[in-house]
C-alpha cells in the first residue's frame, strides 16, 4: 500500500468504528416503543 | 492494489447505507410519515441529520477553495455555524408546537397558519423551491468529482453524477423523509468521527499539527490570517470590511429557513429532543468545520497541491496519503452530498405538494405521498441536467442564494414572537425584500462596492425588517393570532392530549 501507513491505519479503524457505531446505534434507537412505530 | 482498498471502502460504506435504509421502512403510507417522518425521530437522529444536511460535499472542494485561495476568510462558515444553531434554539420549540397541533409541514404551511393567508402559503414555497434549487448543482458537481476520484478517472464526471442521482431519489421514493433522515444520521457519523480523524491526523503529517501549520501560512503569506484576505484570491482587489460579517450575519439568518432544514424541526418527537440536540450539535458542528476549514487554509501554503484547479486542492493533499485516504476523503464528499440532496429534493417534492398543490384542491393523503414521489424523480433529475450545463463558481452561487432565502426570516422570527405581526405586514415585507434582492442579483450579486462590501441581500434584510414593523402597526393582527400563541406556550403533553 503506497503513502503513508501509520496515517491510513488510524483513518481505516476510525471509518469502521464509525460505520458500526451508525448501525448499532441507529438501529437501537429507531425500535424504541416510545417513537410509536 | 490501491483501486481495490478504494473500492472495497466504498462499497463497505454503500452497503451500510442500504441496510440501515432498507431495514427501516414506512411504517404506514401517509403523507405524515412521508413528510415529517412521523414526527418520531430523537435527539441523536436530530443531532445527526442538522450535521448530515448541513456540511455539503462541496465543503470540501468549493470552501475548500476559499481557504487555499483567499485564507481565513472561509472560516465565516463556524461562526455562523454557531449563529444559527442559537436561531434554531429560538425558534424550534415554539414552531415544533404549532407544526404538532395543526399538522405543519413546511414555511409556507406556518405562513398560512400564522397570517392566515393562502397565497402567502404558495409564495413562500414557491420562491423557497425556486431560490434552494440551485444548490442541487453544486452538491451535483462534488459528487460526480468525487466518483471520478473514487474509480482513479474510469467513471467520467457526468456518469458519476448519473449514478449518485439513481442512488438517492431510489431511496427517497422508497421511504420518504424517513429514509433522507436515517441516511443523514449514518453520514454524520462518517463526518463526526471518521473526518475529523482524518483531518487531525493529516494536520500532524503534513504540519506538524495546527499550531506549526498556521505558523508555516504566516511565514509565507500573513495576508492569508487576516479579513477580507489576500487580494490576489479576489482577483486583485478585495471587497470592503462588511463583506465579511455580512457573509455571517445573511447565513445565520438565512439557515433555517431552506426548505430542507425548516422540515427538520418537525421530524423531532418532542420540544425536548430538539432541545438536548440544540445543547450538543453547536459544539461537534464547531468542531468538526474549524478543522476542515483550518486545513484548507494550511494548504494554501503547499502550492504543490495546488497546480492547476485550486478547488481540488484539499483532495489532492489528503489523497497523498494513500488509498484509505482517498476512500474517506471520496466518501465524506459523497455523504456530504448525498444528504444534502435528498434533503433538498424530498423537501421540495414536499413542498410542492403541500403549498403549490394541496391548498387548491383536495387530494387524499396517499395521492399526495405518490405525488411527492413523481415530484422527486422529476426535481432529481432536472437537477441533474442542470448540473451539465456552464455554470459560476460554487461559492458565488451559494452566496448568492442566501440572499434570496434570508428575506423570509422577517414573517418567520417576527411572527413567532410578536403578536402584531399581520397578514399585510409579512406579504409587504417579504415581497419588497425579495424584489430588493432580485435588483441586486442582477446589478451586484455578490457584493456592493458602494456599502463597503456589504451583500445586497443583506440591505433588502433590513429593509424587509422596516417594512414589516411598519406595516404592524398599520393593519390588525389576524383573528386567530391569539389561538396560535397559545398553541406556542402549550406544554408538549398538552399537545398530545388535544391531539
Amino acid at each position: 500500500m503506497e503513502g503513508n501507513i501509520v496515517a491510513q491505519v488510524i483513518i481505516f479503524i476510525s471509518f469502521l468504528i464509525s460505520i458500526t457505531l451508525a448501525i448499532v446505534i441507529g438501529s437501537r434507537t429507531l425500535r424504541k416503543p416510545k417513537n410509536n412505530h | 492494489m490501491n483501486y481495490v482498498i478504494t473500492l472495497g471502502m466504498i462499497g463497505i460504506y454503500i452497503a451500510g447505507l442500504c441496510y440501515m435504509i432498507y431495514r427501516n421502512p414506512l411504517p404506514k403510507q401517509d403523507f405524515e410519515e412521508y413528510a415529517v417522518g412521523g414526527r418520531s425521530f430523537g435527539w441523536a437522529f436530530i443531532t445527526m441529520t442538522i450535521v448530515g444536511t448541513w456540511y455539503p460535499g462541496s465543503l470540501y472542494i468549493g470552501w475548500a477553495q476559499m481557504g487555499v485561495d483567499m485564507g481565513i476568510v472561509n472560516t465565516y462558515l463556524i461562526f455562523y455555524t454557531l449563529g444559527s444553531l442559537f436561531v434554531l434554539y429560538l425558534i424550534a420549540g415554539p414552531l415544533w408546537k404549532v407544526g404538532k397541533r395543526y399538522g405543519v409541514k413546511t414555511m409556507g404551511q406556518y405562513f398560512q397558519i400564522r397570517y392566515n393567508s393562502k397565497g402567502l402559503r404558495t409564495l413562500g414555497g414557491f420562491a423557497a423551491l425556486l431560490i434552494e434549487f440551485p444548490w442541487i448543482v453544486t452538491e451535483m458537481l462534488a459528487a460526480g468529482y468525487a466518483m471520478q476520484a473514487i474509480t482513479y478517472g474510469k467513471i467520467p464526471f457526468n456518469l458519476g453524477m448519473t449514478i449518485i442521482a439513481v442512488i438517492f431519489i431510489a431511496y427517497i421514493v422508497f421511504a420518504g423523509m424517513r429514509a433522507v433522515i436515517i441516511a443523514d444520521f449514518y453520514q454524520g457519523w462518517m463526518y463526526l468521527l471518521t473526518g475529523l480523524v482524518m483531518f487531525v491526523v493529516a494536520a500532524y503529517v503534513f504540519f506538524g499539527g495546527f499550531g506549526s501549520m498556521f505558523m508555516e501560512v504566516r511565514n509565507l503569506n500573513a495576508e492569508f490570517l487576516k479579513i477580507p484576505g489576500a487580494a490576489a484570491g479576489w482577483g486583485g482587489e478585495a471587497p470592503g470590511i462588511l463583506f465579511w460579517p455580512s457573509l455571517i450575519l445573511m447565513g445565520i439568518a438565512g439557515a433555517y429557513m431552506w426548505p430542507s432544514l425548516f422540515a427538520r424541526i418537525f421530524a423531532a418527537s418532542s420540544t425536548k429532543e430538539i432541545k438536548a440536540s440544540s445543547r450538543i450539535t453547536p459544539f461537534v458542528a464547531v468542531i468538526f468545520a474549524a478543522a476542515v476549514m483550518w486545513f484548507a487554509v494550511g494548504i494554501s501554503a503547499r502550492p504543490e497541491f495546488n497546480e492547476g484547479d485550486s478547488a481540488y486542492a484539499m483532495v489532492n493533499a489528503l489523497s497523498s496519503l494513500g488509498p484509505v485516504a482517498v476512500a474517506v476523503i471520496s466518501v465524506l464528499i459523497l455523504s456530504g452530498s448525498l444528504s444534502m440532496m435528498d434533503s433538498m429534493v424530498s423537501s421540495w417534492a414536499i413542498v410542492f405538494v403541500n403549498d403549490i398543490i394541496s391548498p387548491y384542491t383536495k387530494i387524499s393523503s396517499k395521492r399526495q405521498t405518490n405525488i411527492s414521489r413523481i415530484c422527486v424523480i422529476v426535481l432529481g433529475f432536472g437537477g441533474l441536467i442542470v448540473s451539465m450545463q456552464e455554470l459560476p463558481t460554487i461559492f458565488q452561487m451559494v452566496s448568492r442564494m442566501y440572499q434570496g432565502i434570508v428575506q423570509f426570516f422577517p414573517a418567520v422570527v417576527l411572527g413567532l414572537f410578536w403578536k402584531r405581526g399581520n397578514k399585510l405586514s409579512a406579504w409587504a415585507a417579504t415581497i419588497v425584500g425579495l424584489v430588493v434582492t432580485g435588483i441586486f442579483a442582477f446589478t451586484q450579486p455578490d457584493f456592493v462596492p458602494a456599502l463597503n462590501g456589504m451583500q445586497g441581500g443583506l440591505l433588502a434584510l433590513a429593509i424587509n425588517f422596516v417594512v414589516y414593523i411598519v406595516f404592524a402597526f398599520v393593519a390588525k393582527p389576524e383573528k386567530n393570532t391569539e389561538e396560535v400563541f397559545a398553541v406556542q406556550r402549550m406544554k408538549d403533553e398538552e399537545l398530545e392530549a388535544v391531539k
